[in-house]
């Protein structure tokens, strides 16, 4: 596992009671499209757009509010302006403060260096390259100190009540390109250690990659854009759970726990057939393999296999799958679980991360 | 691992853990479920935002029998599903988290429809008040100490600056311990108890 990179403190968006406008996730990001020479990936909202909509927002309301600024003041006789004038001046305040963000935007949008990215393909996979081609489209002599990454992110919603609250929170990134002085274009291999996690969404979770890009521009804004990627599995592999005979010679003390993994948990990894043994004695067993998000954002979870074990000792064999995830992150943790259950109630269980352990 | 500090699975302001914590009440929840059944099934637990009108509307509805959930959000698209899939005969009680956020016509149809209410609300008004709730950095530490965890010190400061949502407090702590490294002593509370800092 890579180490940790320095982490942020968490943002947390909020939407509904507590006011504030919804930012959407990364998962927002178009998907990338095919072209020539691979699949160009496009950012989350472009900036042209931004501008325009921002400058519309800032033309109405200096609008609405300067013109009712000003022929109150002149109703009010110049200088002896009355409660409504300086009422209507907070309002006119936030005016130009809504011309002043469309000003750096419009620079933003006319000067800022811009880049196309392409991948060599559309999903990055764990554990394989794929080549990240760029080329800076305008502006080139102005960008220094370009700075290519990947970055997983942690994203949890939280709903109680009416309010819903959504934090992120920066969990990895890897540098694949960094230069004080960048070429006009260039390439470089997009690598993801099969240790770190897939994407993975659910309603309310999700890790989501990202390639984000940052660079310095002397006297303008700087480059600060994200582009969402896909990341997948190395293989995927489906969960699997069925009653298996012991092996020959097995011979488990009696004090032997309820439930018990004869081959140390090894089964943390994906794919990797795992064996146990159930002690309820007399009793046949209902066996399930689940998984659950836990941490800050709404508790999840589901079952993906389901087994009957006999009465007394009774063997099995499971295998964890590709998806979702064995993740212990900041706000989001995904855990495997393998449930017992006797006579319909909960006979004992094993947590499969981080390490295994007995619940 | 891929943090500093606590993990998600280990934070004890964890949502699991949130969820768990019993209604923080200063008298029993049957003199509650006794008051409402005097209005006539009929109440509303008003209160601000994060307060625990969600908790103890849940404990209550776990002790009425047969209810129905309406659970309303400051989502018009979440709230139009919600009123679509409601039965057309409401039996028992209708547990209606939100009543604020329903709209004077669609309330008129839902009250027709249900012979019993309990219901959260923002504002009194619609229905009889149950119980006005109230949060205070007295409560935040009574939430903290239910789950296990040493007061925050700061706690006046806590509830001050989220405006008495005390939800958004206990995430605040929450991203204390996130972000404190492993091993680091936390600071003293002024009582000499180690506090959430």
């Amino acid at each position: 596992m890579l180490p940790p990179m320095a982490i942020p403190p968490t943002i947390p968006k909020k939407t509904g009671a507590n006011g504030g406008i919804h930012i959407g996730g990364f998962t927002a990001t178009p998907p990338p499209v095919e072209g020539p020479g691979g699949w160009r990936l496009k950012p989350a909202s472009g900036r042209v757009a931004g501008t325009i909509v921002l400058g519309f927002m800032a033309l109405f309301w200096n609008g609405v509010t300067w013109t009712a600024l000003i022929t109150t003041w002149r109703a009010e006789h110049g200088l002896a302006a009355g409660g409504i004038t300086i009422f209507l001046s907070i309002f006119a305040l936030i005016g130009l403060f809504l011309a002043g963000a469309f000003v750096m935007m419009l620079l933003k949008a006319l000067f800022t260096p811009q880049l196309a990215l392409t991948l060599s393909k559309p999903r990055l996979t764990l554990g394989s390259a794929t080549d990240l081609a760029w080329n800076i489209t305008k502006g080139r002599q102005r960008l220094v100190n370009l700075k290519i990454s990947l970055l997983l992110r942690e994203e949890c919603q939280y709903r109680r009540g009416t309010d819903t609250l959504t934090d992120r929170h920066a969990a990895h990134e890897l540098t694949v390109y960094e230069h004080a002085e960048p070429d006009a274009d260039g390439r470089c291999a997009l690598l993801i250690p099969a240790t770190l996690p897939p994407s993975f969404t659910t309603t309310a979770n999700q890790l989501v990659w990202s390639i984000k890009l940052s660079g310095t521009v002397p006297g303008l804004p700087d480059v600060d854009d994200e582009y969402a990627v896909a990341v997948d599995p190395p293989q995927s592999i489906a969960a699997s759970l069925a009653p298996a005979p012991l092996p020959t010679g097995t011979v488990l003390p009696e004090d032997s726990p309820p439930l018990v993994l004869t081959n140390g948990g090894i089964g943390t990894l994906p794919g990797v057939p795992v064996a146990g043994v159930v002690h309820a004695p007399g009793k046949p067993v209902t066996l399930r393999l689940r998984w659950a998000i836990n941490g800050k954002g709404d508790v999840q979870g589901a079952t993906v296999a389901t087994t009957m074990l006999a009465a007394d000792a009774a063997g099995f064999i499971l295998v964890l799958p590709s998806l979702p995830p064995l993740w212990q992150g900041t706000v989001l943790s995904l855990t495997w679980h393998l449930e017992a259950e006797v006579d319909g109630a909960l006979f004992a269980a094993l947590a499969f991360a981080p390490a295994l352990t007995t619940a | 691992m891929s943090t500093r500090g606590t993990t998600a699975e280990r934070n004890p302001f964890r949502t699991e853990r949130l969820h768990a914590i019993a209604p923080q009440l200063d008298e029993p929840l049957s003199t509650v479920l006794a008051r409402f059944a005097a209005q006539g099934r009929r109440g509303v637990l008003v209160g601000p935002h994060g307060s625990g009108k969600t908790t103890l509307l849940e404990a209550l509805a776990a002790q009425l029998g047969e209810v129905t959930w309406l659970r309303l959000r400051h989502d018009r698209a979440h709230n139009r599903r919600a009123l679509a899939a409601l039965p057309r005969t409401i039996g028992g009680v209708l547990v209606l988290d939100g009543l604020e956020q329903l709209g004077p016509l669609a309330w008129w149809r839902i009250r027709r429809r249900a012979p019993a209410i309990l219901a959260t609300s923002h504002q009194s008004g619609r229905l009889p008040t149950l119980r006005q709730h109230r949060s205070s950095p007295t409560l935040l530490c009574a939430l903290v100490t239910a789950l296990g965890e040493p007061p925050p010190a700061d706690a006046d400061e806590l509830v001050a600056r989220h405006d008495g949502n005390l939800r958004d407090c206990l995430r605040e702590l929450y991203d204390r311990l996130a972000s404190c490294p492993a091993n680091e002593p936390l600071r003293q509370g002024p009582s000499g108890a180690s506090g959430i800092t």
